[in-house]
């Protein structure tokens, strides 16, 4: 599996500092713009690890180059595997860099006049429960996003898997968005569900730290299930 | 000596087109080309023969380990043979140290001296990027990296397609010097049969997902020749029961009749009437593929 991590991690390297600038400055001007700390670390917990996903499934199908792999000492459940890890090592990353991001604002605001002072953009305005719980929910998303996508780029492939996993997660969300509104079967069977957990993520205190670490474990979970579904797709595709 | 593939009753089904049923072999220590049209199923044999699809049936054996259904090709096995298939297969995006850093994850027996050395010798700098290479190139660096783990065993799909005379011809080197050493083989499908005149000891024909003939590189360009005859000599030669027993085709031209002759020594001696040329190997293959059976 380490050959096959490696080989994205190299596959991507160049494209992955491109990327990596490009959101950096696009961070940068949502801050500024919106003036809010947690919306452009969520940019970058996000955007990174949703564009590795895309560019390095398509790179599979350039030139052969997934028949070709599959031609190195890499078994097909290494491949899978291995494609699985790479996209958590990108998150992982991405969600320090955001971090690392946030406190070069907070310094750099630090140091600004008094008059300058913008709170909203400092990891003192929107405390610690905000800042990690952000990065560790849009973690969650993604690998949500990654978990569902992930099967069908390994069984079809991406040109094929791409018009395929809309669908299975915009009916997802339909889905979901019915079962949390006034008619849904969560207000039917839980009553006030919904509010609690808004509230549990609205609000910097135990509860919202508990809520996030729970949805990462979720995620978590959901996204290895994926990796095995895609594991025993995969064995069986044809090149 | 032992066969570095061995393929018996292989066959593999699609829509409008059916590989096989099948039997290869490629011993030790040789090169076999394998020929065809296109669409014949050459790269479909390579397909199975890599795992990269999987046989309705037959059996399949690489460097001595079987290949059973449901089961893939170890990577251990994967490890001591080398690929080149028809088009250079790295990321477009990556520079050419980005495929020796790959080359080193993958392989326990990565040399990188020998990956440079080839480089080197194809002038290749590698700071370059993928994309920037030529088709000659990219291919040259396919090979290099197929070379640069020590592999017993080399596949090549067209892997000196679109490249000129002199490319062509360095990868060539390249082979020969990859054959140098004892107990290494190369199975080689090539549309250009001159390159397979020059290195292959066995040629392998397959038309429509059947092989057509398997012969050694003398039967074809050595012992078979090209008849150069009249209408009327063909007609003598039939009457006179000529054709028993041999592989003889005949295709009509404007002026005459060529007619494949399976072993041309002895035509000659027992027709001195009739001119007979040596075949080349696109001569054999043409007048196979097109030739009428007699």
């Amino acid at each position: 599996m380490k050959a096959m991590i490696a080989s994205d991690l190299v596959t991507m390297k160049n494209s992955m500092a491109q990327l990596v600038v490009v959101c950096l400055v696009v961070a940068a001007a949502m801050a500024v713009m919106t003036k809010n700390l947690l919306v452009c670390m969520s940019a970058l917990c996000a955007m990174v690890p949703f564009m590795y996903l895309f560019t390095i499934s398509a790179y599979d199908e350039m030139n052969g180059w997934e028949r070709f792999r599959l031609t190195l000492p890499i078994s097909r459940s290494q491949v899978v595997f291995g494609r699985y890890v790479g996209l958590l090592i990108v998150e992982v990353l991405c969600d320090v860099l955001a971090l690392a991001f946030a406190g070069l604002i907070t310094v750099v605001i630090g140091a600004l006049p008094a008059s300058m002072q913008m709170p909203e953009l400092t990891f003192q305005g929107n405390g610690p429960g905000l800042v990690f719980g952000v990065c560790l929910r849009v973690s969650a998303l993604i690998l949500f996003v990654a978990a569902l996508s992930l099967p069908f780029f390994m069984r079809y492939g991406m040109t094929k898997g791409t018009r395929l996993a809309p669908i299975v997660l915009i009916l997802l969300f339909s889905f979901g968005l019915w079962a949390v509104s006034e008619s849904g079967f969560m207000n039917a069977v839980l009553p006030g569900a919904w509010e609690t957990l808004q509230q549990l993520f609205s609000h910097e205190d135990a509860s919202s730290w508990v809520a996030s670490m729970i949805i990462i474990g979720v995620a978590l979970g959901v996204y290895a299930v994926s990796a095995a579904i895609s594991a025993k797709l995969y064995q069986r595709r044809q090149f | 000596m032992e066969n570095a593939i061995e393929v018996t009753g292989l066959m593999k089904r699609y829509d409008g087109f059916t590989l096989g049923p099948l039997d290869l072999e490629v011993p030790e220590g040789t090169v076999v080309g394998l020929v065809g049209a296109n669409g014949a199923g050459k790269t479909t044999l390579i397909k199975c023969l890599l795992d990269l699809v999987e046989p309705d049936e037959g059996a399949l054996s690489m460097l001595g380990e079987p290949l059973s259904q449901g089961k893939h090709l170890s990577d251990r096995a994967k490890a001591r043979i080398g690929v080149v298939l028809d088009t250079c297969a790295f990321t477009q995006e990556s520079r050419v140290r980005d495929i020796a850093q790959l080359g080193r994850a993958a392989y326990d027996h990565w040399n990188q001296t020998r990956f440079d050395g080839l480089l080197t010798a194809a002038n290749i700098a590698p700071k370059k990027r993928v994309r920037d290479l030529s088709r000659g190139m990219g291919m040259k660096l396919s090979l290099a990296f197929a070379l640069s783990h020590g592999p017993q065993l080399l596949i090549l799909d067209e892997a000196t397609a679109g490249l000129d005379p002199l490319a062509r011809d360095e990868m060539l080197d390249m082979l020969r010097i990859f054959m140098e050493e004892e107990g290494r083989s190369i199975l080689m499908a090539s549309h250009i049969t001159t390159d397979l005149e020059k290195l292959a000891d066995r040629i392998v024909c397959i038309d429509e997902g059947r092989i057509l003939f398997d012969l050694s590189k003398e039967a074809i360009c050595d012992e078979a020749g090209i008849a150069r005859c009249r209408a009327s000599q063909i007609e003598e030669l039939s009457t006179a029961g000529a054709f028993e027993g041999g592989a003889f085709r005949m295709v009509r031209e404007a002026y005459g009749v060529n007619l494949l002759v399976p072993d041309r020594f002895a035509f000659a001696k027992q027709h001195p009437s009739i001119p007979v040329d040596r075949a080349t190997l696109d001569d054999y293959l043409m007048m196979t593929l097109k030739g009428e059976a007699l």
